[in-house]
């Protein structure tokens, strides 16, 4: 039966470095597909992942359990993320680092039209939540992406609840601005 | 839409996250207001758009590396440097030597504390180090296998050390093959109950005294400028004669010479624990010996190791005569290696 974070985290913290393993396995996806919409890089995500696990483990014994280990480990990472963005301000901007996924599964069903105009949708929605402000895009994603609750958000950003509902509503404007202006330059140009 | 009505509601409303009077609230305001409807349907719609977006795995080894790069961070964080000071009254002045108290990273339940002395060397040092000094009174050219195996033969200190030697290999030269020929298997990364984490640690915080330690996020030039990051990293532990027959036969390519320049020593003695003084721990022990006896070689991340750019060729003897090492002594490497074009 599969261990709950709580007790791998006694785990690890008595030396046993396996079950940090486990909960590395457990975040890893959820964490490296949230910070890939934030920075747009999947190479950049990877890095701010390792390091948020890294300083996890390192500072393990100072997590407290007043929120979940999740929570904890996305703030950790959401900091890394922005501490990281702000050093190397000026250099490559997020669309211009933004790579292609290339790893949309592929529904065999679907015809081939069909997926060709989803994959152009993606594309589209994924560009204009690039040009989103960093903390517009940060609340979105953890939002949509990762599902999280008012809350939780407001934990892992270390803002009040009522910030994270405007911010929020305010971030889908823009999305869905940024969305049909792409959409109208796209007719113009077409 | 009245005045006092918020729209910021509808995301809340949304993503049910209003209280039950507010929720009333927006109901309330959508039966009357058809923009409002349309707001709503629009932020709906984007919702389900941005959550379809596409989601990433990690690689395969993600967990395997961090855990790695976990550990060690552990270690160099825990680490305690005490200020220099002299080996003792016969030692060589350029010697310098450090206790550093590691924390405990073996795995299992056995108790047992690591006090490791780190000795520090310098290529240019390496005689003062190594031992009395070699007359060099070979009259003839060695080969390309006797120059690795006679570098090899002085790095190797003694019996408990281990050192870190950074390995030049070129094309064809594949050092885990070498390794597996001659016996030497390869034990998982995850296996913590070797010493190549802390040997590892030690090595990175050298590095980190000449060019500066590593904070995440913060670009370090001077090391990015001095070091190139290494392409491999492999700890061997193993017989003496294992190791020389591996080293021996990648020495053996004609088309790239191996380079062996040792980095620094480690000195590791390890003190039994309390459960093993109380006799509680003798089969742990005799478990823990059968295992220390396999030749054995653990990948770490090469990643987490990088190589000084200027490297000052290490000055070695063939003399057959300058370190006679038993074949079945026990040995401790850690193969930092770069390779190279040609």
């Amino acid at each position: 039966m599969a261990q709950d974070d709580g007790e791998l985290i006694h785990a690890t913290l008595r030396g046993d470095s396996a079950a940090f393993g486990q909960l590395v396995h457990r975040y890893q996806d959820r964490l490296l597909t949230a910070l890939y919409h934030v920075s747009g890089s999947r190479d950049e995500a990877e890095d701010v992942a390792q390091e948020a696990f890294v300083l996890a483990y390192v500072k393990l014994t100072l997590f407290a359990g007043s929120s979940s280990f999740y929570t904890w480990l996305y703030r950790i990472a959401f900091n890394t993320a922005i501490s990281r963005r702000r050093k190397r301000r000026g250099e490559a901007s997020v669309e211009q680092t933004r790579d292609t996924t290339g790893s949309e599964p592929h529904d065999d069903a679907e015809p081939a039209e069909d997926r060709l105009l989803r994959q152009e949708r993606a594309a589209q929605v994924q560009q204009a939540l690039a040009r989103l402000p960093d903390e517009f895009r940060r609340v979105l994603v953890l939002r949509e992406m990762d599902g999280c609750d008012y809350d939780t958000i407001a934990q892992i950003l270390e803002l009040p609840i009522g910030t994270v509902r405007s911010r929020l509503h305010r971030a889908r404007l823009h999305l869905k601005e940024q969305l049909s202006a792409a959409i109208t330059d796209r007719h113009d140009r077409g | 839409m009245t005045r006092e009505f918020s729209d910021e509601l509808l995301s809340a409303y949304l993503d049910g996250q209003l209280s039950a009077a507010e929720r009333a609230t927006v109901d309330a305001e959508l039966a009357a207001n058809p923009d409002l409807r349309q707001l709503l349907d629009e932020l709906q719609s984007l919702t389900l758009q941005v959550q379809s977006l596409p989601r990433l795995s990690a690689p395969a080894d993600f967990s395997q590396r961090v855990v790695q790069a976990a550990v060690l961070a552990a270690a160099e964080k825990e680490a305690t440097v005490e200020p220099a000071r002299p080996q003792d009254s016969s030692a060589s002045p350029h010697q310098i030597r450090r206790r550093v108290l590691l924390p405990v990273v073996l795995a299992g339940t056995a108790a047992v504390a690591a006090s490791v002395a780190m000795l520090f060397w310098r290529p240019g040092q390496a005689e003062n180090v190594l031992g009395p000094n070699v007359v060099n009174s070979a009259p003839e050219e060695p080969t390309a296998a006797e120059r690795a195996l006679a570098q090899l033969r002085q790095a190797i200190p003694q019996e408990g050390a281990a050192v870190v030697l950074r390995l030049r290999v070129g094309p064809g030269q594949t050092v885990s093959q070498a390794l597996a020929a001659a016996g030497i298997t390869e034990r998982p990364p995850t296996d913590l109950s070797t010493e190549a984490m802390q040997i590892g640690a030690a090595y990175r915080s050298q590095l980190a005294e000449k060019f500066g330690g590593v904070t995440p996020g913060v670009p370090n030039l001077a090391l990015d400028e001095g070091t190139i990051a290494a392409t491999d990293a492999l700890f061997v532990e193993a017989a003496w004669e294992s190791l020389e027959q591996a080293v021996a036969s990648l020495a053996e390519s004609p088309e790239h010479a191996l380079e062996l320049s040792p980095l620094m020593h480690v000195a590791i003695s390890s003190i039994q624990g309390a459960d093993d003084a109380e006799g509680e721990g003798e089969a742990a022990t005799t478990a823990a010996k059968k295992a220390a006896a396999a030749n054995y070689a653990q990948r770490l991340n090469a990643g987490m190791f990088r190589l000084e750019k200027a490297v000052t060729p290490v000055a070695a003897s063939t003399s057959s005569s300058a370190t006679t090492i038993p074949g079945t002594q026990r040995v401790k490497v850690l193969l930092l290696i770069e390779h190279v074009a040609k």
